[in-house]
């Protein structure tokens, strides 16, 4: 089997402290990876080192072996971004921002409108939003914007997931559904990366772990 | 192109309601359009000979302050939100999406100054002949300024503090609409032929307009605004 995520060699400093050094893994399909670390130990820097967002000090990252530099595009369709921002417009209304979101993606034109929109629809009816449908965002709580952000991973196919700290703020029965998707995901071959500070998460799956020190100066 | 078409149109709109919703923010700055103006009559001069002579530069010297005023606004909401970060993930439709963001924010600044430019003109004792032209340069400079001050925009993005930094980024920039814009409008205002200044301005609208995105997409990706 191939792996289809590969870190090669990463480094990242910040003010002077090296976060991470010579950071090499790989990902096979089906595997999760689960980043733990104190709070300021460099998660989100690496994540977003690994969506492309930020750029590493030494090394790289590559997607079915070739740099997602060189290769963004077919990467950057395969990936969904999850972080503590909403990552939508607080001024529209859930049903509208994820139309938006599958308009951008070019996911329009192979259904119709109204298809779309039922989609959305039945979606937002499993995350309990479905009262919500056409409530402003900024009216929403912060669980249930937090809950909206896992509309997205329903919605687009993607093989490569980065979540930041995806199990902040939902309550039980949002971690339960949470993890049902992350066990469903990797079920379908896809790969996930997910952070949070606390080691223990009951997932019924293998899951692979990096420990960020902060301690480490 | 007709996919093109529908993800211009649905960008479009959802860019639109999104400032719309949040009209509030988009009064202030009309308020301070029509009071900084207000105030020179009030403190230079109300001798229509004089205030003739220099009305143009006054109005367009506001118009640029608002804009400068205006420009911290442009991305804000966006980069909370964390919608520009799941953009710029999307390099495909960065640019375009851009290019709409920009547009919808040129129609506000655009539209209200419209409204407003008939009775500040009187105000300033800017004459009727020059009216169209002044209309002109409006619609052919604020873009100029707006595209261009995206670019100042995109590189402050990740700083607490920003806002006098974009002003002292794109001043110097804004100078060449500055002066096209109000000789257009002072050469009219003379009744002289304005076409000269005009076609300039059209010339940096169409520049900038299209380019600009291109640029600020490449600053965005670089990823300067995570550092």
């Amino acid at each position: 089997m191939k792996s289809v995520l590969t870190v090669e060699d990463l480094s990242f400093e910040r003010n002077n402290r090296i976060l991470f050094k010579q950071l090499t893994f790989q990902l096979f399909p089906t595997q999760i990876l689960h980043i733990v670390g104190a709070n300021g130990s460099g998660k989100t820097t690496l994540l977003q080192i690994l969506t492309g967002l930020r750029i590493p000090l030494s090394g790289k990252v590559m997607w079915n072996g070739i740099a997602i530099k060189k290769n963004n595009i077919n990467f950057t369709d395969n990936l969904l971004y999850v972080n503590h921002r909403l990552g939508m417009k607080s001024a529209l209304s859930p049903t509208e921002n994820l139309y938006l979101c599958l308009a951008r993606r070019n996911l329009i034109h192979k259904q119709t409108k109204r298809k779309a929109i039922h989609t959305i629809h039945q979606i937002l009816d499993q995350l309990d939003l479905k009262d919500c449908s056409d409530t402003l965002l900024t009216q929403l709580s912060a669980g249930q914007q937090r809950r909206l952000s896992l509309a997205k991973l329903l919605l687009i196919k993607a093989d490569c997931w980065i979540l930041d700290e995806p199990f902040t703020s939902l309550d039980s029965a949002g971690i339960a559904f949470l993890s049902f998707l992350m066990e469903k995901q990797s079920a379908r071959g896809g790969i996930i990366v997910f952070s949070s500070h606390q080691a223990m998460y009951s997932l019924p799956l293998e899951i692979k772990k990096i420990f960020l020190d902060a301690k480490v100066c | 192109m007709l996919n093109f078409f529908l993800k211009f149109l649905t960008n479009l709109r959802s860019e639109l309601l999104a400032v719309f919703r949040y009209y509030q923010e988009l009064i202030y700055p009309l308020l301070f359009l029509i009071l900084a103006i207000i105030l020179f009559p009030l403190s230079v001069s109300t001798d229509p000979i004089l205030l003739k002579k220099i009305s143009a530069g006054i109005y367009w010297v506001v118009v640029l302050f608002l804009v400068l005023l205006m420009l911290d606004q442009l991305f804000q909401n966006d980069w909370k939100e964390g919608d520009l970060e799941q953009l710029i993930l999307l390099p495909n439709e960065l640019g375009l999406v851009l290019f709409v963001k920009l547009l919808v924010f040129c129609l506000v600044i655009c539209v209200s100054l419209f409204i407003v430019t008939p009775i500040l003109s009187l105000s300033l004792f800017i004459p009727l002949i020059a009216l169209k032209t002044l209309y002109l340069s409006i619609l052919l400079g604020t873009p100029t300024l707006i595209f261009l001050g995206g670019i100042a925009r995109a590189l402050t993005l990740g700083l607490r503090q920003s806002g006098l930094l974009i002003i002292l980024i794109i001043t110097p920039f804004y100078i060449p609409v500055l002066i096209f814009a109000s000789s257009a409008v002072a050469l009219a205002s003379l009744g002289l032929p304005a076409n000269g200044p005009i076609a300039w301005l059209g010339v940096l609208m169409i520049l900038s307009m299209s380019l600009a995105p291109l640029v600020i997409s490449k600053i965005l990706r670089l990823g300067i605004a995570f550092a």
